[in-house]
């Protein structure tokens, strides 16, 4: 014997009535301050404020670490020290592990052991644990829910709804974990579209911390360019894609205080998740593309590919190598690229361009993970790829004429 | 034997496994995040137990993937005791779950958590009357601070299938 | 009596913090560096953010003041310093954390360096951030929860 629903609903309602008791909330000013920064016209000034702390510390907290400690360390004592005392100079093996003997940066002398290490450990780790300390501090103490009531509005517009800034929050740290937790999206069509928009429109913490500390001039445009990408494609996506886009009720809960071992438990366990993932992608990032150079893959594929980047994107040839690289790790190509000499809207265009033209191996992987669930690998991945490819050559193309417009390019 | 964890996304479900297991995963309070399983060990009363953190699920009619994920759990652990989660300041919408579950056919014990939002909010709850009515074992939790915890723990042993028509009568008696 | 001082309080503030965002938006856009009295700088890069930020802060104030509820006049007013503390937070957090790296071949800044880290001039934001966190726990002491009388009693 089993009960209709409507015959629980009404045994259920029997018994809250006889056991519960609503005593009636007291408005009190944390219950105001709760709602204060769901109300459009306090709560987006507050989003602000909240979003300024968040680039801000990042910024600090970055700069602590890789300018006053890192940068040091790796260009005063372990570069001349591993150039003084690594044998065969002037072999492959020298070129691959140290890179450049005349190099006075780790930045320049692209080696895995130089270049490598110093992007994995002096860059990219003070980055992530500083979004990922803030992230977990957004989560536990019941914000994240509110913004997403906030931004509902603006979601609907591409189709998605206020829970989907989630995945996009996540993606801001590593796209993996984005594309793992737009699981959590009703449909199929949210799914693959948000899968899409995120691997390729948002850039991950570790590239922004790149871009940070290499071009902060230009990032707050790059990062601009990507958001309205990403709203355009998402809203022509939501257009061309069939398919449903159901909306959710979901409760908002109190703002509670963050319990400091939780917050630490949490955080331990992203960074070593992720430190174990992007050392070894980075070391091999720059092996392989060393490889690749010292066997001239690299300048035939240069040469290949020269006409369409200096006259339909307008950047220079040589940008194909970070292009490659950029397949196992974005922040390793952005790297790459503020070592190419080259005027400042071009590196605007290229550092776009590697955002956008391939998602990175680990976000690629867990594509065709999800992609199994979200309408069959095969459908996913074509989808993605026929997107992407017009996304590539649109919206890469549209900033070039941007650029021809306004004269700088 | 084992035990499944249910209740609806943001319960505070995972803080509840955490104490429970003393295990070192992570706990969330945005939806989604206890998406993919995951399972402890625990020793109620010289027994060994595994626990498995069921993912948040609204009712037993499957609405998503973490939801039919929940469901086949549900149906391969026929032998398993059930702690239902609620949220003590949504009783009734969390009862509905726990109901579906009774008539499964499987032994419950509920958690009302979040007990001190409850009594923040001056919402009374009469747990003698609950649990008699019911007939399955309820306790007030606080999982974030680890209240109620070991007694939830302790009524797992004493929780027992309910009888559908009897629990019917009770209700309607009231 | 002190109703009316805590209002009077949170007006003041209120109109600082507008000017203040103000000035940040429009240096933001001319890209000038301001010194005010040789101890409060305008500079610095996301000046235009610090500045809408700022710039609502100050508006939530003093608007709170219309609102007929004192409840929802402290929320408001917590809000906005919340908004204020932000900004004001992390100046301190940067401040704090540039002093530490030495100079040269130094890894520490010796004490001498650091001491001088924090010898000025301030962005704006830092002399707000006390100012507005004074401002609500004399609000939360003095302000009644409902209509004028003054009560110390929070809750039950």
């Amino acid at each position: 014997m089993k009960f209709t629903t409507e015959e629980r609903w009404k045994l259920i309602d029997r018994i809250a009535r006889e056991t519960i008791e609503y005593g009636g909330e007291e408005t009190t000013t944390k219950s105001i301050l709760a709602e204060l920064t769901v109300k459009p016209a306090t709560g987006i000034p507050f989003a602000v404020a909240i979003l300024y702390g968040f680039w801000s510390f990042f910024g600090s907290f970055a700069g602590f670490f890789t300018d006053g400690f890192f940068v040091r360390i790796f260009d005063e004592y372990w570069l001349p020290w591993l150039q003084g005392v690594f044998p065969y100079e002037g072999s492959w093996l020298y070129y691959i592990l140290v890179g450049d003997p005349e190099a006075t940066n780790s930045f320049e002398a692209f080696g895995m052991l130089t270049s490598g290490l110093f992007v994995a450990i002096g860059i990219v780790l003070p980055a992530i644990i500083a979004f990922y300390f803030i992230i977990t501090l957004l989560e536990d103490s019941g914000y994240m829910p509110r913004l997403a009531v906030l931004v509902d509005t603006f979601l609907h517009k591409i189709g998605l709804h206020g829970f989907a800034v989630v995945p996009m929050i996540l993606s801001l740290g590593c796209n993996v974990p984005g594309v793992e937790s737009t699981r959590t999206l009703e449909t199929k069509k949210q799914r693959f579209m948000m899968m899409i928009l995120l691997s390729i429109f948002i850039p991950c913490g570790a590239q922004i911390g790149v871009m940070l500390s290499l071009i902060p001039e230009y990032t707050g445009y790059i990062m601009l360019y990507l958001m309205v990408g990403f709203f355009v494609f998402g809203f022509i996506l939501n257009r061309v894609i069939p398919g449903k886009s159901p909306e959710i009720i979901t409760d908002v809960p109190p703002f509670r205080a963050p319990e400091p071992q939780n917050v630490q438990r949490k955080m331990m366990t992203k960074i070593k998740g992720f430190f174990a993932d992007a050392i070894p992608f980075v070391l091999l990032g720059v092996g392989l593309v060393n490889v690749l150079y010292l066997g001239g893959v690299i300048d035939w594929l240069s040469d290949l590919f020269a006409p369409v980047f200096t006259t339909w994107f307008g950047v220079p040839k040589e940008t194909v190598i970070p292009l490659i690289s950029g397949f196992l790790r974005k922040d390793l190509a952005v790297a790459q690229l503020s070592a190419i000499d080259m005027t400042g809207f071009q590196l605007i265009t290229s550092v776009v361009l590697i955002s956008i033209y391939f998602p990175c191996i680990a976000t690629f992987s867990m594509i065709v993970k999800e992609g199994r669930k979200s309408g069959g690998v095969l459908r996913v991945l074509g989808g993605s790829l026929l997107v992407l490819g017009v996304v590539v050559f649109l919206w890469g193309g549209l900033l070039h004429l941007l650029g021809m417009l306004l004269g700088v390019a | 034997m084992k035990i499944l964890l249910m209740g609806h996304p943001n319960v505070g479900k995972s803080a509840v496994f955490n104490r429970l297991t003393g295990a070192n995963i992570t706990e969330s309070n945005y939806p989604g995040t206890t998406v993919d399983y995951t399972v402890g060990y625990t020793i109620i009363g010289g027994q060994e137990y595994e626990i498995i953190d069921v993912p948040g699920t609204f009712s037993t009619e499957p609405k998503d993937e973490a939801e039919q994920v929940a469901l086949d759990i549900l149906a391969d652990n026929e032998d398993a005791t059930v702690i239902s989660v609620l949220d003590a300041t949504k009783v009734e919408r969390g009862l509905y779950l726990s109901l579906e579950i009774i008539e499964e056919g499987f032994p419950v014990v509920i958690a009302l958590n979040m007990w001190d939002d409850a009594e923040k909010r001056n919402i009374h709850i009469d747990l003698e009357r609950l649990r008699k009515v019911l007939g399955v074992p309820v306790v007030p939790t606080v999982a974030i601070s680890g209240k109620g915890i070991s007694e939830l723990a302790g009524q797992v042993p004493r929780a027992e299938r309910v009888d559908l028509k009897e629990l019917k009568r009770r209700i309607e008696s009231l | 009596m002190k109703d009316k001082l805590i209002r009077l309080a949170i007006f003041t503030l209120g109109l600082i913090v507008i000017s203040v965002g103000l000035m940040e938006l429009l240096l933001s856009l001319t890209g000038e560096t301001l010194v005010v009295g040789g101890v409060i700088v305008f500079s610095g890069s996301f000046m235009l953010w610090r500045g809408l930020v700022l710039g609502s802060a100050g508006v939530f104030m003093v608007f709170a003041l219309r609102i007929q509820n004192p409840v929802e006049v402290k929320a408001q007013v917590l809000l906005a310093s919340i908004m204020i503390s932000i900004v004001g937070g992390m100046e301190v957090l940067d401040l704090i954390l540039s002093s530490i790296p030495g100079e040269g071949s130094r890894w520490i800044s010796t004490a001498g360096e650091f001491v001088g880290a924090y010898g000025g001039p301030y962005q704006p934001a830092v002399f707000l951030l006390p100012l507005s966190l004074i401002l609500v726990v004399a609000m939360n002491r003095n302000m009644a929860d409902h209509g004028g009388e003054t009560s110390h009693e929070q809750g039950r």
